[in-house]
């Protein structure tokens, strides 16, 4: 079911039909429950799920529950077994860029956050095809990172001479995601050198640099200054929306750290077991 | 870190000195060159628009080029300095007064 819900993600919103969300999410007992769990969430603001799938679709909005279905589908398609990653670091960096990609981008009056969210998820998928097809080139740099308190972007190139951004930008293209978001994830450290100067780009760049500055990084001490509104990116965001002078950095920052606990919580519900045990 | 308690060496202890000082008093501050760090937390929220953004031009001129400027949690300097640059570091924030040869001041 992760291609088609692939494929639905990828139609211009007012193309998806609901009956075929509705499909997708009773296709499977324990992600559609699963699907309700998350759907209540503090992350997802509902108070309460409705305990029926079709009105909990509706009310939800189509976007919405396409974002969870895909937050869901994601830890039964990577498997967990010996990553050099740790998997709960992994998914609570997946799930909070997402957040913090979605927050950005309506602060920011963006039209899509649901597509924000979704490539904040996709962003660093790169690294579980690294861990999958090369785990013992991998887990050196993984290694490598950790004790130079280095990105491990960095790290990647030394050690492999490419990094998650290929990898996953390869898999991105074999799963036909639309432009923006391939660029999104072959970019997000090297926005400037993106084929095009998406927006989406520039924020996933900059929502990553944050989540890694604060507790959702890779769960290592990365030796960084990170000054976001000198970063070359904000400059090419701040020429589509013009609202972003007007946001406060610190205060999202502290509404992120808010947010660590909520998204902890997210990851032990969907990787649960399979990410503890890591 | 746990239990584990530090020291600091008696040499650098004497380099410590404690004083009082007025931040509303003008004439002071201006004395009050050449420092790397400053840390201010939990002070400004006492005090009113005008009043934060003189102290903080204080601060900013008192620092040497390339220090650093510390704000209590969930304080924010936004409208009222914007010569200061905010940088992250990890699990920290802080107000940069940029170094001369960095040519972003």
């Amino acid at each position: 079911m992760f291609l088609p819900l692939l494929d639905l993600l990828n139609l211009p919103p007012d193309k998806v039909k609901l009956d075929e969300v509705v499909k997708l999410v009773s296709y499977d007992n324990t992600i559609a429950a699963q699907c309700l769990r998350v759907a209540s969430s503090p992350l997802f603001g509902m108070a309460k799920a409705p305990d029926n799938i079709r009105l909990a679709v509706i009310s939800l909005g189509l976007r919405r529950v396409q974002t969870i279905l895909l937050t869901c589908c994601m830890g039964n398609a990577f498997p967990v077994k010996d990553w050099a990653l740790n998997a709960n670091d992994f998914w609570k960096h997946s799930l909070g860029c997402a957040m913090v990609c979605q927050k950005f981008s309506e602060k920011l009056g963006a039209a899509d956050s649901e597509k924000a969210y979704m490539a904040g998820l996709l962003h660093d998928i790169g690294f579980l095809v690294n861990c999958m097809v090369f785990p013992k080139e991998f887990a050196t740099a993984v290694t490598e990172a950790a004790r130079e308190q280095i990105p491990l972007y960095d790290a990647e190139r030394t050690v492999m001479g490419f990094t998650h951004c290929e990898s996953g930008r390869a898999l991105a293209e074999s799963w036909n995601l639309t432009d923006d978001m391939v660029q999104a994830i072959a970019h997000h450290h090297d926005p400037e050198r993106s084929e095009a100067a998406y927006p989406l780009v520039a924020l996933v760049h900059l929502s990553d640099l944050l989540c890694r500055m604060r507790a959702l990084g890779y769960g290592y001490y990365e030796r960084q200054k990170v000054d976001l509104v000198e970063d070359p990116a904000w400059a090419v965001l701040l020429k589509e929306y013009r609202s972003l002078a007007g946001v406060d950095l610190v205060r999202f920052t502290f509404e992120l750290d808010e947010a660590v606990g909520g998204i902890s919580g997210l990851v032990s519900t969907i990787f649960g077991g399979a990410a503890g045990k890591n | 870190m746990g239990d584990k308690k530090l020291q600091v060496q008696p040499e650098v202890k004497k380099l410590i000195t404690f004083s009082r000082l007025n931040l509303q008093d003008d004439s002071r501050m201006l004395f009050m060159k050449g420092m790397d760090l400053i840390f201010c937390c939990n002070v400004l929220i006492y005090f009113d628009g005008p009043s934060k953004s003189k102290v903080i031009n204080h601060y900013f001129t008192n620092l040497n080029f390339g220090g650093y400027f510390f704000l209590g949690t969930s304080e924010s300097l936004l409208n009222l300095n914007d010569k200061f640059h905010l940088v992250h570091f990890p699990g920290a924030i802080a107000y940069w007064k940029p170094s001369l040869k960095s040519g972003k001041l």
